[in-house]
């Protein structure tokens, strides 16, 4: 019984908990890592499962915890990217920043300029697609708080390409 | 037409106030190659959130729950213990069996003749056939033996 909802609920979530916890501990293994330690922390509290509002909630709360827990471990890189990815060329033409990988860069490196809590909340909303009550409930926090979260963010995102459309200067 | 449209998504998106549903509009425009000029900076903020979306885990989920396997295995094992019990009285009822016959070919075997003359006048006509045999093959090694002749010179 507990076998078929762990297969049914619980795995088609890695992809999701990856992402997530990928945005917030930005490196592959260590993501990886983290989510083959979720789906056995999510196995062994089998029997609290019916106490849980969502299944799927919870194992992201526990994702971004457990995210959370291995950046305070150790010393990090602030960037976002892999070692082997190109910091991004100062003196391409405008043509080229708008098609290339580089404005991939370019906004995610606006990502990390973010407050930890905005860019989690964007990668919810954006790139999961989640209700602001949903989110709310994965990251603890009260739905005005989300909806405020939510506006700061992506003004800020915006105004940043904006600017940088404007002056060139990605 | 669809630039006031999508003007007027965009501002409540910015102010955090679109819904779902208008925000899968704008992520659906965005996706298209025709975008207004006006909304050209803004644009690669859909496509990074649409790459990011399809990022997926490279390994498999190592942690598979084996609850059920491991009580399979045990009921296997015990099936074993039976198999290897049954195999054993299976081979025992066998050896038993091809011994019992045994014991009777033997058994049939020295009864073969009931007059002893006769018997004997038996063996003594197959020994005497086998004589025969034998001085045959020993003539045969003879005459082997003086083809050798010439080899034996040459080697001394």
């Amino acid at each position: 019984m507990s076998l078929e909802t762990f297969n049914e609920k619980v795995l088609p979530l890695k992809d999701k908990l990856y992402r997530f916890s990928l945005s917030i501990v930005n490196n592959t293994h260590e993501a990886e890592d983290i989510v083959q330690e979720i789906m056995i922390k999510v196995w062994d509290k089998r029997e609290e499962w019916d106490s849980w509002s969502s299944v799927e909630a919870m194992c992201m709360t526990m994702t971004r915890n457990l995210s959370i827990d291995h950046t305070r471990g150790k010393h990090r890189r602030l960037t976002s990217f892999p070692e082997d990815y190109d910091e991004p060329a100062k003196d391409i033409t405008p043509d080229q920043k708008a098609s290339s990988t580089d404005m991939m860069h370019f906004i995610q490196q606006i990502m990390d300029k973010m407050p930890d809590l905005q860019k989690q909340i964007i990668q919810l909303r954006e790139i999961e697609g989640y209700t602001y009550k949903e989110i709310a409930e994965v990251l603890q926090v009260s739905m005005s708080q989300v909806k405020i979260n939510v506006h700061r963010a992506r003004l800020f995102l915006k105004n940043e390409l904006v600017k940088s459309a404007e002056y060139g200067n990605r | 037409m669809e630039t006031d449209n999508i003007k007027i998504l965009l501002d409540k998106y910015w102010a955090g106030e679109s819904s779902m549903e208008e925000e899968r509009s704008l992520k659906e425009y965005f996706s298209n190659d025709q975008v207004d000029p006006a909304f050209e900076a803004i644009r690669p903020l859909f496509a990074f959130y649409k790459q990011q979306g399809e990022i997926t885990m490279a390994s498999e989920i190592n942690h598979k729950p084996r609850v059920e396997p491991v009580a399979r295995i045990h009921n296997l094992r015990w099936l074993i213990n039976v198999a290897a019990t049954v195999l054993v009285f299976i081979a025992l009822f066998f050896a038993n069996r091809y011994q019992d016959e045994r014991a009777t070919e033997t058994y049939i075997f020295t009864d073969t003749y009931d007059d002893p003359k006769v018997a004997y006048q038996e063996v003594k006509e197959a020994l005497l056939f086998v004589s025969a045999k034998m001085n045959k093959g020993l003539s045969k090694a003879d005459q082997s033996l003086d083809k050798m002749e010439p080899l034996d010179n040459i080697l001394n």
